[in-house]
Parts: structure tokens; sequence; C-alpha cells
């Protein structure tokens, strides 16, 4: 099979089984790859109703068949699993170079089920398999954790997709992550190993998957490169120059960005003078390097120096922090200081925090301390005054080493005011997972993401293009149409993931980029009708899992702030209301479900390849007095 | 009399330069600015998509029938970032 190593690789930490199993041309095919295919496998192996901690939870690392080859931006993988933050289904995807690594190894995915008593590791070595001792290495942060692996096996090019301590306290903030600070952050899966005593999954080969088509692919390459050069030059500047920041201040500004904890805005309480210092147009005289990815022709990543700093002594060749990560560690909490916002980044790099989410969880700490709802010996003696970069720094301790408040605050938000009894007004969270920083009272779009995506509250799922600043009223006139515009996005942004892409090859590449690339990969030969029967059935899967996990529209829950203003609220947001039921049901309408988020039976026979999935929700109904 | 627009957009940021100033005529509204604005060599976006960013004089977001005077400040903001 062309652009796949044609094997998946199921262990079972319980009983120590070791099974390799060949992936069939039809699941490729059907799911691509990634969450999809991910979303497919835990679908067959995992009950419905398992604990997401128990020994039948399932958890797996997939790749797309872009990994490996020379596609550009064909670098990521997913981490796939339930969520322990939202009880429903979990992918996350990270760069890197560790998804090339994989398919070197011999594998399109690795799914661990069970749970070992004692701390261990996976290593795999060109289709090899080993489940070795990790006591040694546990406790330790990621770069120390990368160093061992390196040092044992005497290998600079191995890689692991691994956790730090927050994913061996179980924090639902856990990150998996791997080449020092690319993390597949959101939703909890770093949590699910370490509750397996999984540290991590070490890969290393030289295998390669076969290219249907070599030549039309280079082709592809050379169009994404002149693409980049033409109309997407503009992008291309600003995010090969500063990164997923670059866009900061403009966010900031217009509201896109959180501006304290959602409940401010960016020209009254954060305004450009300020918000400059936390962002790479300031911070960029610490970077002494670009990052790249695998197969990257952006490369929006950069590492830092700065040494000497009083606060933090020296810090060499740290990441420099994204987008997301100065959003939450920044103007969520008011914050101009912008290098506490790079010691964040790397103490949640280092010990395997979702930054996005635990910016958050302190952003939230801050408005409760600040609204009298959390005291000073309640935070262990921090006085978390709105923009006390120290204080942020020294609450991110307490939760990085897990001592005192940091026990709670670690779980996020949502676990934190269900814990303390309080300050449930000032959560800001899709069932229960922090909203990330794109406001959707700014893209309207987003609140249906948001609300109703399998994983909630993600912003890289789809739907950015849904009104901005407003709902652009003669497109949309009373919503009418977004339902179309909601199922184009989410065709492409299903193929970008489950593919092995980066999000930044829409941006950066033709309409029409990412199927065609993977045509000249696999052969699969995919039309442009089948593609968006491809995209919306890979949609469908991952929300088949919370359907039969019995999730129904009201079970999908946002809190006030990520889709309303009131005043005081000042802004260009100000009186936005975004109607996420209205965006909701002209989604269902468009794609085949019925209200309650349940697809239809002859939607899932349009799509193909649920034929299980319609015997259990739709079982023939036995004639009278048949047996 | 002179105002000031500023793109605050991956969309239209381009070659380092962002920032720009116009001569336009008493009276004038946000919407002939940013006509005048479209024009620049490297704004590639459409006329009408332009219209429908976030558009802020002097850090106050207004619509496009909203009067300049001298000196005013016009932001224009499509930010999309990532992360």
């Amino acid at each position: 099979m062309y652009g796949y190593m044609g094997k998946l690789l199921f262990v079972n930490l319980s009983t120590g089984e070791i099974e390799k199993r060949d992936l069939s041309e039809d699941y490729a095919k059907l799911f691509i790859g990634g969450p999809a295919l991910g979303a497919r496998v835990l679908y067959d192996e995992m009950p419905a109703g398992t604990d997401v901690f128990g020994e039948d939870s399932v958890l797996g690392i997939v790749g797309g068949p872009t990994n490996g080859t020379t596609a550009l931006f064909g670098g990521r993988y997913t981490v796939v699993s339930k969520s322990p933050v939202t009880g429903g289904w979990n992918d996350s995807n990270s760069g890197g170079f560790f998804a090339p690594q994989l398919k070197a190894a011999g594998y399109d995915g690795v799914f661990v089920k069970g749970k070992s008593d004692k701390p261990v590791y996976i290593y795999i070595n060109n289709g090899e398999v080993e489940i070795c001792d990790a006591s040694e290495v546990w406790g330790k942060t990621t770069l120390e954790t990368e160093k061992y692996f390196k040092e044992k096996y005497n290998d600079n090019k191995l890689n692991a997709a691994l956790i730090a301590q927050a994913g061996e306290y179980v924090s639902h903030m856990a990150a998996v992550m791997n080449d020092s600070h690319r993390a597949a952050g959101r939703g909890g899966s770093g949590a699910v190993m370490g509750s397996k005593k999984l540290k991590a999954v070490v890969v290393r080969g030289n295998l390669k998957p076969e290219i249907f088509d070599r030549d039309a692919l280079m082709k592809c390459n050379r169009e994404v490169g002149e693409y980049m050069k033409g109309p997407g030059a503009p992008a291309t500047a600003q995010f090969g120059t500063y990164g997923t920041g670059g866009g900061y201040i403009a966010s900031v500004l217009s509201g896109d960005a959180s501006v304290k904890n959602w409940a401010g805005s960016g020209v009254a309480d954060y305004p450009e003078e300020v918000a400059k210092f936390a962002s790479p147009y300031y911070l960029d005289k610490y970077k002494t390097k670009k990052y790249a990815c695998a197969n990257c022709p952006l490369g929006c990543g950069a590492m830092y120096d700065f040494t000497g700093d009083e606060r933090y002594g020296d810090m060499i060749n740290v990441q420099r922090p994204e987008y997301e990560t100065l959003g939450a560690f920044g103007s969520q909490c008011l914050n101009k200081d912008g290098e506490s916002i790079i010691k964040a980044n790397d103490m949640c790099n280092e010990y395997g925090f979702d930054t996005i989410s635990a910016g958050a969880t302190i952003a939230w700490a801050m408005e409760c301390y600040n609204e009298g709802l959390l005291s000073k010996e309640e935070l262990d003696g921090i006085e978390l005054n709105w923009g006390d970069g120290d204080a942020i720094v020294a609450l991110l301790e307490k939760i990085c080493k897990a001592e005192g408040c940091g026990k709670i605050l670690m779980m996020g938000s949502k676990y934190a005011a269900d814990h303390y009894g309080r300050g449930h007004e000032f959560l800001v969270t899709a069932n229960g997972i922090e909203e990330p920083q794109h406001d959707s009272r700014y893209i309207y779009g987003l609140a249906r993401t948001y609300r109703f995506d399998p994983t909630p509250g993600r912003h890289v799922k789809a739907n950015p293009n849904i009104g901005r600043g407003s709902l652009d009223s003669e497109t949309y006139p009373e919503y009418f149409g977004t339902g179309m515009t909601d199922i184009q996005n989410i065709v492409n942004t299903e193929i970008i993931n489950s593919g092995g892409f980066c999000l930044f090859c829409g941006m950066c590449s033709p309409k029409g980029m990412t199927i065609k690339m993977l045509n000249a990969i696999t052969g699969f030969n995919y039309s442009e009708g089948e593609a968006q029967r491809l995209g919306l059935r890979m949609y469908t899967m991952r929300h088949l899992f919370n359907v039969r996990e019995g999730f129904r529209r009201e079970d999908y829950k946002l809190d006030k702030r990520m889709y309303e203003t009131n005043p005081p609220f000042t802004g260009p947001l100000a009186g936005n209301v975004v109607d996420h039921e209205k965006l909701g049901d002209n989604l269902f309408n468009a794609i085949g479900y019925n209200r309650d988020t349940v697809p239809f039976k002859h939607t899932l026979e349009y799509l193909g390849g649920f034929e299980d999935v319609i015997a259990e929700l739709y079982p023939e109904k036995q004639p009278a007095g048949a047996k | 009399m002179r105002v000031n627009i500023r793109f605050l957009c991956i969309d239209i940021y381009s070659e380092g330069k962002n920032d720009f100033d116009f001569e336009l005529e008493e009276n004038a509204t946000l919407e002939t600015l940013i006509e005048k604005a479209h024009a620049l060599p490297h704004v590639s976006i459409a006329l009408n998509d332009l219209k429908k960013s976030v558009l802020m004089i002097n850090n106050v977001k207004s619509p496009l029938s909203a009067k300049l005077n001298e000196g005013d400040r016009v932001i224009v903001l499509r930010p999309l970032g990532g992360g």
C-alpha cells in the first residue's frame, strides 16, 4: 500500500502482549490517518463507557500518509484517546520530527491499552518492539527524558512521544511532548498516558513508505513553493519571520485574543503600547535561529537565548512562545512582562503542560483573586494581581511541582471552580476545556466549533471564516447559509489533520493541494466529490465516538463568556452575541444529523464505512413473532 | 486633511510596510479611505473583504459611514493567529 507502512502496533501494558496488525487498505482509504483513523480504531477497540483511566482505555499515536515522504507541511502526528476533561473524544496533534520517525520505525500507528504497575516505555526500532523499564527516567522533565533515551541508545536521531511530570501527575492539562518543545497539548491525553505508567513511545528506524507517483508529488511541492512566493507571500513573510505570534497585537486590538480573562478589551485594557512587550516584535531580540518541523518550508518556530536575567538566570535555546501562549500568559492575564511569558512557556514545555489551559487556569484564578473569591492564603501566599508576571510564574511553579494549590489548579479551571465551590461565573470553557486565543465573539463560526466539534473548544478544527468582528449580514442574513460554509471548512480541516499536514498548509498552498498530494502519495485517486465525502466521513467518525458515549446536543456546553458580551464590556466586540444554537442547527441540517446531533441512517449510508455503526444505531426491527 | 491608515493583517502585510498617510477631502468617510487604500499595489484582497474587516478610528470600532477628521489614525484588523 503506497504512503503507508501497512502496520498498526497494539500493545497491552497489563499483559505485556504485543500484536502487529496489518492496516487494511479499506480503513486507510476511508479514514486516511491521524484523528479519523484513530477514531475508527478506538471505536473498534474501546467499549462504550470505558473509564478513561481504566484497563480498557486505549491511547493511540497515529501518523498520516504524508509523514516520512517529502510532502511539504507533512510532519504532524496525532495523539488520540478519550478525554479526561470533556469525557468524550480527544485528538491533539504535534509537529517536530516524531511523525516521520514513527514511519521509519515501521508503523502507521501505535495503540496502547491496559495499565502497567511500574513505569515503562515502548521502544520500537525498525519494526521490532520492546516494553522496557522506565523507572530511571520517571519524574524527569521533557529535556531530561529525551537526553536519557539518546544517551542510553547512543542515538541522536531517535525520537520520543513522551510525558513529563504533568502526565505522571495525571493532570488534566498534561500534554504528550516531543522534540523538547512540540506538544500534542489539548484534552489531557498526557494524563491518559500517565495513568498507564507509560513514560514514552521511543521510535527509531530507517524504513520508508513507497510513494505512488514521486514525480507528481515533487510537482505539488514546486507548486506550493511558487504559491508561497505569490499569493501566499504575505502570510509566509509574517509567519515565517515572527511565527504564530506575528498577529498577536492585531488579535489583541480586534478582540480575537483574550484580554483580562475574556472580560476586557485590547483598546481599553491592553493597548498596543502594552501588547508590544509581549509580542515577537519585541521579544525576537532574543532570537538565535529559526525552527522548522519536518518538511516545513515556512519555519514558524524560533529559538531564544536570554542570559544573565536576574530572575531566571540563563535561558539557552528555549522555544519562542507561540501565539496561543502569548495570549494565555500575556493579554489574558494583562501581563506585559514578555520575559515572564518566555519563562512560563519553557516551564510548561519542561513539565509537559498545555500552555493554553495552564495560562487560562491562572487567568481564571487571577480574576477570582482580584474579585475576592480566592484569598492569598488559598494561593499559598501569592498575591495574584492582574498583570503580575512574577506572580504568574510563581503560581505556575506550584502547578509544575504539584505543590499546595498547584495540586488543584493543575487539573484545570473547571475542576478548580468545582473544588473551591466558587468562580464558576469566570470560567471560559467548552465542556470543561479552556478556550483558545480566538474569540468566537470575533470569529462567529468558532462558536459552532467550540461547542459542537467532537473535541470541543478547539481553534484548529473547522470554521474560522464565518464572521469577523461581526456576522457578515450580506453573506449570512440571519445566519442563513452558514451550514454550507461550515461543512466546506470541515472537509478541508479533516483532510489536513488526517493527512498529517500542518494547518499552515492551507494558508500557504493553492486550493485543492492537500488532496492532490494525498493522491500522489497513496494512489487512492480521490475525486473532488469523493474528497468531500471523505472529509465529512472523517468528521463523522470522530463525532460518532461521542454519540456512542451518549453525548447529545445538551451535553455540549459553552460558558457564557464564549458567546456573549454584556456591559461594561467595551471595545470592538461590545454587544456581540453569537447564536451558537443556530450555527449548530445549520451545520446539522447541511451535514445530515438530527437536531440532537445523531447522524441520520441515510447520512451514514451515503458516507460509507459505517455498517457496524448503522447496525448499532438503527437496528433492524424484527417482524412480530420472529425469534 | 491628512489621515493615517495601518494594516494589522496577515494577508496585507508586505515588505515591512503597513502604515500609510493619505490626503483626503474634508468630510471624507472611512469608506473613501478604505477604497483609496485598496488601490495600493500590495493590497491583494478583494475590496469587499477589506471593507468587512474590523475598522477602528482612534481605537474605536467604526462603521464605513463614519466621518474622518484631520489627524485620525485608522487601523484595519484581520487577524488570525495560530499556535
